[in-house]
């Protein structure tokens, strides 16, 4: 399962777990050793070697079915963590289970079940209560093993590692209480009253066998966080059967400087037993979160990485600043160094800097959601352009904090940047080749005329200069001269029907909405002049009747006119307004108001007329333009100067009645 | 002695009105004709000593005319007229065999040199 890990969770990718060794390699080791302990019991048996079962005179020995168990625990337990075969496995946990069951009917109804002399007598019976029965501990753990071996290869999920792990630690714990008995000097320790007592070989054989199913069960685990989820339980039942071990021993071996001392050892013990657990539940939970943390994490700097967007905070009142490691590499600013509002400024185009600050102040002021872009100058001189969003939300203190992103732009705006200067290449060409198409149209069909003219007229002067003058001939051709010269002018008029009278489409337009598109479209050239945009749409307004491309015409003239007449502004804050409200009466208004130039009180009576222009590369058809369209539509366009710098441009349309 | 005929063929009525009466006055017999196609199936074609013919007419065009009549191996000296004042088109006509081109509006004298040198052709 190492090799395919945490699929579930979508981000394996990012972390990968590798199977650890050695908890199969221990489950194997117990195996082994069991089945040599087993063994050495039973040669001893055969061979009469009571120090192989027995170690000392005065202890029990350990019997041969106890032994036996020990083989084919040690068998199973091998056969496991080698994966084979698994009748080998089922038959071996079988006879265990059926030994120690049978073992235990026998002590709970005090029967003979005829099974413990099965292997041969029983001839050394010290402290046996029965000759050859197995000591009554053993038995249950034998037949708890036995229950987890037998479902070992059956089930290999992490379900089943619990039920693995609890028979383990139960195993365990029965071997590390009599160990410890045996090691404070008490062979009684455990001794059930009449029944047969504990060896120490049995109960190092015990601790082993419940090493190597613990072992078994965190193979079967590969706990993905350092330790497996069941080891706080493991840890209780431990320091809970170790102080019964103690206390048994104590009071076993009437150790009585103390007389309450077991007692106290007990209770101590018991209290113990769960904190410890709980304390490893802690710890291991606490693992669990940073790992979840770590990836996360990783997940974030990752996803970061690749929209090349970063993420901050921002306590604009202490003047505070967190980035994400994405920001500093946006930036191209080292982590490590300090990062002051000098060397954050620093990287900010100096053309952008104005509109920057602008903005500072702005969120300072404002507590608002933000958004904007600017440009970054590198140490290099190539220029960035990042793209800040930011909403505003109170830290837990009350303070303002913003929590935004950043994101490095630079590739799209490039590309937009070459797409724009193609497409106004492209319109240039278009107009010229419409302008070249429509002048010699016009060329055409006045040429005709007027080669009629010319003709007629040079007859005329003929028909007048011969001898005799031919009047009547003249007379003739001078009006023809003048029907001509009135074709021409027909000419004109039908282009002018042609090319310029094209009849709006009549619809309900709601203002706001066209100018909302507008807006949208030229949001990006106006940020490029470092216009600041506001808008004030008036909510409820009545829709007015009329072309909307032709008032979208006009609301994106005046847009331009704006931006254009604050282009040499850099005292102050290029500041536009877009404003929509209910005029008196029935009527609608839309004003545009800017910083910019202004205009002379003189300068107003021409704004409208056709050519008239302040810029370089003006036609001067916009206004113009624009008031025929507004008019058109039953409406007027005037301009007025703001008491402070700029000027404003308003037009009111009648609205539809509702 | 014989005035020499000069056919004018163009779609445009007020042409075909003074032009004529212009050349009548300047010494040529002339014939109007409002198509090629007239002009081919008239008789003055055999007569014609020079031809003012527009470029640009519906069904067959002047430069189409040209052409027709070298197949039929009538060297008829043609003086182009146009009101389409493209200069491009000159050199094409010249190497076709065409005497003058002459963007319209023209003047007395320019129609004046330009039938002198289509009649010198001949």
């Amino acid at each position: 399962m190492g090799g395919c890990p945490a699929t579930d969770e979508g981000v394996g990718v990012i972390e990968t777990v590798d199977v650890t060794p050695w908890p199969r390699r221990l489950a194997g080791t117990s195996g082994v050793v069991l089945l040599v302990l087993g063994l050495t019991v039973l040669v001893g048996w055969f061979f009469h070697v009571a120090a192989l079962f027995q170690l000392e005179p005065q202890w029990p020995p350990v019997t041969r079915n106890a032994a036996a168990c020990f083989v084919l625990s040690g068998l199973a337990l091998l056969i496991v963590t080698l994966k084979k075969p698994n009748w080998l496995v089922f038959a071996c946990g079988g006879i265990v289970g059926a030994l120690s069951l049978l073992t235990i009917v026998e002590y709970v109804f005090g029967v003979n079940a005829g099974i413990d002399e099965l292997l041969g007598p029983a001839y050394v019976t010290v402290t046996l209560s029965t000759r050859g029965r197995m000591y009554p501990p053993a038995a249950t753990c034998f037949a708890i093993a036995a229950i987890a071996l037998l479902l070992a290869p059956k089930i290999s999920s992490k379900r089943y590692t619990l039920a693995l792990a609890l028979s383990g630690s139960i195993v365990a714990a029965v071997g590390i209480a009599t160990s410890m008995s045996f090691a404070l000097g008490s062979s009684d320790a455990f001794g059930w009253g009449t029944a047969t007592r504990a060896t120490p070989l049995t109960a190092v054989g015990l601790l082993v066998f419940g090493i190597g199913i613990l072992a078994l069960a965190w193979h079967v685990e590969q706990p993905r966080t350092w330790i497996p989820r069941w080891l706080p339980i493991s840890v209780t039942i431990a320091v809970a059967t170790s102080t019964v071990g103690l206390w048994q021993a104590l009071v076993a071996d009437g150790f009585a400087p103390f007389g309450r001392l077991p007692a106290v050892v007990l209770g101590g013990g018991c209290l113990m037993a769960p904190i410890l657990g709980w304390t490893v539940y802690l710890a291991q939970r606490a693992h669990t979160q940073a790992v979840t943390l770590r990836r996360n994490e990783a997940f974030l700097e990752k996803v970061q990485q690749v929209s090349s967007t970063g993420g901050f905070y921002w306590w604009p009142a202490a003047g505070k600043v967190f980035w994400s490691e994405q920001v500093y590499r946006i930036f191209e600013l080292d982590p490590a160094a300090p990062l002051t509002p000098e060397l954050r400024q620093s990287r900010i185009h100096p053309d952008d800097l104005p509109a920057h600050r602008e903005a500072v102040q702005q969120a300072l002021r404002d507590a608002r959601d933000f958004e904007y872009e600017i440009r970054l100058l590198m140490p290099d001189k190539s220029v960035k352009y990042v793209h800040a969003l930011s909403q505003a939300t109170r830290d837990p203190d009350g303070n303002l904090l913003y929590v935004g992103a950043v994101q490095d732009v630079t590739q799209r705006r490039l590309s937009e940047l070459a797409l724009g200067r193609v497409r106004s290449e492209l319109a240039h060409i278009a107009r010229v080749t419409t302008l070249g198409a429509f002048t010699a149209s016009i060329a055409h069909e006045v040429n005709q005329p007027l080669s009629g003219i010319i003709t007629n007229a040079s007859t005329c002067l003929l028909m007048l200069g011969a001898d005799p003058p031919n009047i009547e001939g003249a007379r003739d051709t001078a009006r023809r001269t003048i029907r001509d010269g009135h074709r021409a002018s027909e000419i004109i008029t039908k282009l002018r029907a042609l090319y310029s009278r094209k009849d709006p489409t009549l619809e309900a337009v709601d203002l706001n909405e066209a100018a909302r598109e507008v807006i949208a479209l030229s949001l990006s050239d106006l940020q490029r002049n470092r216009v600041v945009l506001r808008t004030e749409l008036a909510i409820g307004l009545p829709p007015v009747r009329g072309d909307r491309v032709q008032l979208q015409q006009v609301v994106l003239n005046l847009l331009r006119n704006a931006s254009d007449a604050m282009s040499a502004v850099d005292d102050r804050p290029r500041d536009l307004l877009v404003r929509t409200e209910r005029d008196d009466g029935d009527g609608v208004r839309l004003s545009v108001r800017d910083a910019g130039v202004g205009f002379a009180p003189e300068a107003e009576a021409r704004f409208f007329g056709a050519f008239y222009t302040t810029k370089p590369d003006g036609m001067g058809l916009g206004l113009s333009v624009s008031r025929s369209i507004v008019e058109r539509h039953r409406g007027r366009l005037w301009a007025t100067r703001n008491d402070g710098p700029g000027a404003t441009f308003s037009f009111s349309l009648p609205h539809i009645p509702s | 002695m014989e005035r020499s005929l000069v056919s004018v063929v163009d779609d445009d009525e007020s042409v075909r009105e003074s032009l004529p009466d212009l050349l009548a006055q300047l010494g040529f017999a002339v014939k109007a004709f409002s198509s090629a196609e007239e002009f081919l199936a008239s008789d003055s074609v055999g007569q014609t000593r020079c031809l003012i013919v527009d470029v640009v007419m519906p069904g067959m065009t002047g430069i189409e005319l040209q052409r027709e009549l070298i197949l039929r191996r009538r060297r008829i000296p043609i003086v182009f007229i146009t009101a389409h004042r493209d200069e491009t088109i000159r050199p094409h006509l010249l190497d076709a065999g065409a005497a003058e081109i002459l963007f319209k509006p023209f003047s007395e004298m320019a129609l004046r040199e330009a039938l002198n040198a289509a009649l010198e052709l001949r």
